[in-house]
């Protein structure tokens, strides 16, 4: 795994580093990545860390549409009548 | 069959909030498709397992959601068909607004094939924490921000209101990333039929990284329509009014008491 993605991990799952200042920045300090990205988490800069990697820039988020589509129910609908 | 299909969350923030289960059910994929919300999640996963592509490819501007939502479903069920052991790695809860995920379970499943869902930390979840709001203390009812609008529900301004996807309110050709001050204004009127529009509300984001920090911005109403909302950003509104007695059932609960007791004596 990526030492920066590696680190994002365990900053997420390990309670001493989300709780302490000075853990996250002792295991930022000592992870295998360069100064830019160390100075970037330590002063949690997500955009200056997204400069850096190689990521997709704009991600959707939305899952959801406000209306159901009403195409689908119909054909169940013709079927029905066909049947009886 | 040999095809299969799990639609496992994971979580709102990378790291933090995936389970045990729906880590291995990404390793152990054939292949895994991702709906994520942030470029270094889906690195996250790149990490997980080889194959993973992301469903990112069919949004666009101007084109219905509703044609994005069904690419997603068929190109996760193409896999299926395939034999292929398939995974669709949502942000978050994968059932919790999200269509592709159970409208692509219910598919699999009506083809025969083996498909389940495995729950993920929501962002209500998150909301639940880091606003100290429990829904069961005054009731909560949520809605698509959207669908709130087109339709007439039926809200109580003495629970909480959640109102997801706020950043589009009130888009009606589902092809927009975003509505403005106009569409919220639209909003803003049809919430002042039960709210004061000084009613204190709160714009809420959940960590997406272990390094982000959660938006808590306490607003009024009537300050929703020029406040910065992003596609993220999810709406809460506290109660503005208390819990309304009601009397008809108090007093049948107490005749319902009055006879159990004289029962109990006879
Ligand atoms: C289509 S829903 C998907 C929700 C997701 N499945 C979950 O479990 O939370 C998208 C909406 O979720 C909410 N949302 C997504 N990311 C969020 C975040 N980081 N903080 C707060 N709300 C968020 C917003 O209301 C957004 O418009």
């Amino acid at each position: 795994m990526s030492s920066i993605i590696k680190l994002l991990e365990r900053m997420g799952q390990d309670s001493t580093l989300t709780d302490s200042k000075e853990s996250s920045e002792k295991a930022i300090n000592k992870a295998d990545i360069n100064n830019e990205l160390k100075q970037a988490l330590i002063n949690k800069d997500v955009q200056a860390i997204v400069n850096q990697l190689d990521v997709c820039p704009d991600i959707y988020c939305l899952l959801f549409p406000a209306d159901e589509e009403e195409a689908e129910e119909k054909p169940a609908e013709d079927k029905t009548e066909i049947a009886a | 069959m040999s095809g299969s299909l799990a639609c496992v969350g994971i979580g709102m923030t990378l790291g933090a909030h995936i389970c045990p289960l729906s880590k291995s059910y990404i390793e152990q994929a054939d292949v895994v498709f991702s709906a994520v919300s942030h470029g270094i999640t889906e690195l996250w996963l790149q990490e997980m397992h080889p194959d993973v592509r992301s469903l990112q490819q069919y949004y666009q501007e101007g084109k219905n959601r509703q044609i994005t939502y069904r690419e997603m479903v068929d190109a996760m069920m193409t896999e299926v068909r395939a034999g292929q052991k398939v995974v669709g790695a949502f942000y978050g809860h994968p059932g919790v607004f999200a269509q592709a995920s159970h409208k692509s379970i219910a598919m699999a499943k009506a083809e025969g094939y083996q498909a389940r869902m495995i729950p993920g930390i929501s962002a209500e979840d998150c909301l639940i924490a880091d606003l100290g709001v429990d829904p069961g203390r005054f009731g909560c009812q949520q809605f698509e921000a959207s669908q709130f609008m087109f339709y007439k529900r039926e809200y109580d301004p003495s629970c909480y209101l959640i109102l997801w996807q706020i950043g589009l309110a009130g888009d009606k050709s589902l092809a927009k990333f975003s509505t403005g001050a106009a569409h919220r204004q639209v909003l803003i009127e049809l919430l002042a039929e039960k709210y004061p529009l000084e009613h204190q509300v709160i714009l809420y984001e959940a960590a997406v990284l272990p390094i982000d920090s959660v938006r808590e911005e306490w607003l009024s109403i009537s300050e929703l329509k020029d406040a910065e909302i992003h596609m993220h950003t999810t709406l809460v509104i506290p109660p503005s009014q208390e819990m309304k007695p009601n009397e008809k059932i108090l007093a049948r609960l107490a005749e319902v008491e009055k006879a159990i007791t004289q029962q109990e004596l006879a």
